[in-house]
């Protein structure tokens, strides 16, 4: 968490500026790809400034992967795709220990997660051996093979998709991997006129395919470093507290403190996006929607996690 | 405030009991402010005050260990004995019966101060309430106890000697008790039951329900004082019962004559010009209706019973004196029957006791028509045999006519021995004093009435006045200079309609003086100048005449009467004399020129001290000043709970911003705002950020851009003085443009 009294006048307008510029390349790059879903596209990239991870759940065909391979190519880093199925080993994620006949040596062959940005498909068709792998890799930022621990590069993260469809024959991500989760977002169906234009672009030349990245990976780091300087005064974190709060005491399970802390850094990401640098109330209830849910589990079925998270912004005192 | 915070911290109640032994305290002190001002009237009140003391640390001793029910039989027992005593040491024998008719009478409105040894009495009545209040009020029976100090406060209501004001502080005292001890006793039973399940918190609610509970207690406490006093000023209900406020004015005949067994001290006062009485007599005389022996210092009581007379003759004064014929006959419905000094046999309609002071008195009404006969044996002492009388004062005498309130102050006694320093004789110092008061006091009929001591004020303070306060004052100064004296009231002679033929009106009511002499008995003097009030009782016919009063004039009065020209009769000699009236005359050539001299310095020439406009308003008494802080009190709680405190302050709030630290001053100025458009749209919700709720109402942007201050400084932690100034100036903009 920032500590606001040492980082407080530190931070340069420019640093700031610069942190927006980039968030706001990085939205219009992806948008020239995209038709609609403008709110989840600055989700992504408030959850990438905030160092956090993205789940998409979806019905297949919205264009998840589309939308997370647009966000990767707007970066200059290293890209990796893995596609989960059921048969696939964690080591097929990880990468493995290869003996070298030459060396006599055992040398580790960097699997898929030794990327920038890992789009991770269809997760929840993996055995939850496999899924834990990825969830090392994005709670440690590192992977243990065979004893021997291997830091993944920095910036890391990972947006992973997720289908709602095959629901039986999926392994479902349980709640305390969904929680290393920072957004989850789902992106449903593009609207008539959108969907129109979309298949316009689309048709023939697919867009992605000339999409260039608009950022470096340092600028990547240099905003991630701006959004942790944001500060959250003892107001808006007691404002956060208490939303957390109002979930537990209405949920089966409600918003850990992991929670509250994911919220608070996606609100910081959402001031820079907004070029403050400070956050203020609404940071956190524009976040809140895609933060939280995924974390509650409610105790009747009529009212869903989304639900209880609309109430608690309405009726939770912002102060 | 840390004296005060370090006392409540030793005293080991809490704040609520604390309340309910100070309303006790209230309710029992107003029975014993009651005794206190008796024992005041009669004599030294230190036995009083160690019988009170003791009882109350009795009672406070005993609350610890003894049991309720023992307690009563305690206070049963006191009350007894008190009688007894009391019964014992009347240096009468009266039978049972008299004393049970005493007791009824008292009932039924006798004041106490009539009764002949009053001090006796409350010494031997005090220690039973005083027990007993204080021992349930400490046991938390705090109803009981309130019984206990309202049924002695109670009597006292029924004797009247209990002032308005003193019962209701008592009654106050009563219902605050109540209040207080309700809630005292709910506190303490919490308590109990917290400490017997060791239960920790949650007791935060129960003390704002106490403090509430306080609150309403208070208001209620206000509404009993208040409520009246703005009732009574409501037309409907003025000169009813409820009100406080009399607003017609008395007259002089009403506080005087008509004033049964005690009369108190009015202020302002205005003449009766109803024709009273049609006198027959030889000679004119001062028609006497009553005397009063006790003074209180605001008033006076007349103690002993009325016995019954029998229509034998009665014994004169001791003295030489002369028989004088009188013939009344009642023009107007009224209760006394007038007579000259001293009346010795009564033939008449209206039935007739003889009171202590050998004046007759009517047992009930006189009527219109009714007519009676008296003869009068009026004392004809010379100034030398009264010169000479001496003060040889029978006991009976000095006991009655010598007293004073314990609370006269010295210096009436002191100022009166300076005047009277050269006289030489009781007689003398009448004359002096008598002559003093008529040269240096001005006769008026609009006074105000003083809080305390009359004859000190008017002696001291005072410039002006009526008969009663020049004869009140008199009798005062005699006393204080060991001369027996006593008040006595009735008619001035009236306008003479034919030789021997008086019309005596109400406005002819008097008070005047009366000094004992061994050897001749009393003698009347009178103080008041007979030259001014004359003239206003004159004034005062003509007045009514002009406005067509029918009851002013008989067929004898008036115009055609042959004797107008003494329509004001000069009042008799008071001591008249055989030989010569002459006598009267070199009389105080050797005091006259003497009189004015000490009194030029100190007292200032006619005016006194109260003419120098230096003289400070009365305050109001102690049991006023308490009255009005409980109503205040009350009052306040009241209007918090209404409101309007913080309606006022709110309104003061939004309006004038002092300046501290920017911080302060930003986030003021975006309260301030934000009250205003909460005003003008909607409060702000729940769960609704200020951006939110500015788009919403649509907010202008000088409000946005203070709402953009505010953020800064409370969520960026960024404020500076400019930023501050243009926060208080969009705020007081927005304020002043809604």
């Amino acid at each position: 968490m920032t500590d606001t009294d040492t980082t407080r006048g530190q931070q340069s307008d420019s640093a700031l500026r610069d942190a927006t510029g980039v968030a706001t390349q990085v939205i219009e790059n992806v948008e020239e790809v995209i038709v609609g879903h403008h709110d989840e596209i600055e989700h992504i990239v408030t959850a990438m400034l905030g160092r956090g991870h993205i789940l998409l759940e979806d019905v297949p065909g919205v264009g998840k992967t589309m939308l997370a391979r647009s966000v990767a190519a707007s970066f200059d880093g290293e890209f990796k795709r893995v596609q989960f199925t059921p048969d696939l080993l964690p080591t097929d994620v990880t990468g493995v220990n290869v003996f070298n006949q030459k060396t006599q040596e055992f040398e580790f062959r960097r699997g898929p997660i030794f990327g920038n940005v890992v789009l991770g498909d269809e997760i929840n068709r993996a055995p939850p051996k496999t899924q834990s792998a990825l969830l090392e890799a994005m709670e440690e930022g590192q992977v243990s093979v065979d004893g021997t621990t291997h830091s993944v590069p920095q910036p890391f993260t990972v947006i992973a998709t997720q289908n709602t469809v095959e629901q039986n024959k999926a392994y479902d991500l349980p709640m305390a991997e969904l929680d290393r989760f920072m957004t989850k977002l789902h992106l449903g169906y593009p609207d008539e006129g959108e969907e129109t234009a979309m298949l316009g672009e689309v048709v023939g030349h697919h867009p992605i395919e000339e999409l260039k990245p608009v950022a470096t990976l340092s600028d990547l780091q240099a905003a991630r470093d701006t959004v942790a300087d944001v500060s959250v005064e003892e107001p808006i974190r007691a404002y956060a507290t208490r939303l957390a709060r109002y979930t537990r005491e209405h949920a089966e399970l409600g918003v850990s403190p992991r929670g509250s802390i994911s919220l608070l850094r996606a609100a910081q990401a959402r001031a820079v996006l907004n070029n403050r640098e400070y956050v203020v109330p609404d940071d956190v209830q524009q976040e809140a929607p895609v933060v939280l849910p995924h974390r509650i589990r409610t105790d009747s079925s009529e009212q869903t996690a989304a639900d209880l998270v609309t109430a608690a912004l309405n009726t939770v005192d912002v102060e | 405030m840390s004296v005060l915070a370090r006392v409540r911290g030793r005293l080991p109640w809490g704040e609520t009991r604390l309340l309910a032994l100070l309303s006790v305290a209230l309710v029992l002190g107003a029975p014993l402010r009651t005794m206190y001002h008796l024992i005041d009237v009669v004599g030294s009140p230190t036995v009083f005050l160690v019988v009170t003391v003791v009882s109350l640390a009795a009672a406070a001793v005993l609350a610890r260990v003894l049991r309720p029910i023992l307690a009563i039989a305690v206070g049963a027992v006191l009350f007894g004995a008190g009688l007894v005593w009391y019964v014992t040491n009347l240096s009468t024998d009266p039978a049972v019966s008299a004393l049970l008719r005493d007791t009824l009478a008292l009932l039924s409105g006798r004041r106490l101060l009539q009764i002949a040894n009053v001090r006796l009495w409350v010494i031997s009545f005090a220690p039973a309430p005083v027990f007993l209040t204080t021992y349930f009020a400490l046991r938390r029976w705090y109803v009981t106890a309130t019984l206990a100090a309202g049924t002695a406060l109670g009597f006292f209501v029924l004797t009247t000697d209990a002032g308005v004001v003193t019962t209701l502080l008592g009654v106050v005292g009563a219902f605050a008790t109540i209040g207080f001890g309700t809630l005292d006793t709910l506190d303490d039973g919490e308590r109990r039951t917290a400490e017997r399940n060791a239960a920790g918190p949650g007791t935060s609610t129960d003390d704002e329900g106490i403090d509430s509970g306080r609150r309403g207690v208070l208001e209620q406490l206000a509404a009993i004082i208040v409520l009246p006093a703005i009732l009574s000023r409501l037309p409907s209900v003025a000169g009813t019962s409820l009100s406080f406020a009399d607003e017609e004015q008395p007259t002089v005949e009403g506080s005087i004559v008509d004033a049964d067994e005690s009369m108190t001290v009015q202020g302002d006062i205005t003449l009766s010009p109803t024709v009273r009485y049609t006198v027959e007599s030889e000679e004119a005389r001062y028609w006497r209706v009553a005397a009063y022996d006790r003074y209180t210092g605001d008033g006076w009581v007349r103690t002993g019973n009325d016995s019954p007379y029998d229509g034998t003759r009665l014994a004169g004064p001791p003295g030489d004196s002369r028989t004088v014929r009188q013939s009344f006959e009642a023009e107007s419905d009224i209760g006394t029957v007038p007579a000259a000094w001293k009346p010795v046999r009564y033939n008449g309609d209206p039935a007739v006791e003889l009171t202590t002071h050998e004046g007759f008195q009517p047992v009930g009404d006189v009527a219109a028509g009714d007519s009676y006969q008296v003869v009068s044996e009026v004392p004809v002492a010379t100034p030398r045999q009264l010169r000479e009388a001496g003060t040889e004062y029978p006991d009976v005498v000095t006991r009655r006519y010598l007293q004073l309130p314990e609370s006269t102050p010295d210096r009436v006694g002191e100022t009166t021995a300076t005047l009277t320093q050269n006289a030489q004789n009781p007689y003398e110092t009448a004359l002096v004093v008598e002559r003093w008061l008529q040269n240096n006091r001005e006769y008026s009929l609009e006074v105000e009435r003083p809080e305390r001591n009359v004859a000190d004020r008017f002696l001291h303070a005072m410039d002006r006045g009526y008969c009663v306060y020049f004869a009140t004052t008199m009798v005062t100064m005699l006393r204080t200079q060991g001369v027996p004296a006593r008040m006595a009231v009735g008619y001035t002679p009236g306008e003479q309609v034919d030789e021997n033929r008086w019309v005596v009106r109400g406005l002819d009511s008097h008070a005047w003086v009366e000094a004992f002499f061994p050897g001749h008995g009393w003698v009347q003097f009178d103080p008041t100048p007979s030259d001014p009030r004359e003239a206003a009782e004159q004034a005062r016919i003509e007045e009514a005449r002009g406005d067509g009063v029918e009851s002013v004039d008989t067929g004898e009065t008036g115009n055609g009467s042959e004797f107008t020209q003494t329509e004001t009769p000069t009042p008799p000699p008071l001591t008249e004399d055989n030989e010569t009236t002459t006598t009267e005359t070199p009389e105080p050539t050797n005091t006259t020129n003497e009189t004015t001299t000490p009194f030029g310095g100190p007292q200032g020439d006619s005016g006194g001290e109260g003419s120098s406009g230096l003289t400070v308003p009365d305050l109001p008494s102690r049991e006023e000043t308490a009255l009005g802080l409980v109503a205040l009190l009350g009052t306040a709680a009241g209007l918090r709970r209404a409101g309007v405190t913080e309606r006022v302050s709110r309104a003061i709030w939004l309006r004038h911003q002092r300046r501290t630290d920017p911080e302060t001053d930003v986030e003021r100025a975006f309260q301030r705002a934000m009250y205003v458009l909460q005003d003008e749209h909607r409060p702000r919700e729940a769960g609704e950020t200020v951006r939110t709720y500015l788009d919403a109402v649509d907010a202008d942007a000088d409000v946005r851009h203070l709402a953009t201050l505010r953020e800064r400084l409370r969520y960026g932690g960024t404020v500076s003085e400019v930023a501050a100034d243009e926060a208080v100036e969009i705020a007081d903009s927005v304020v002043s443009n809604r």
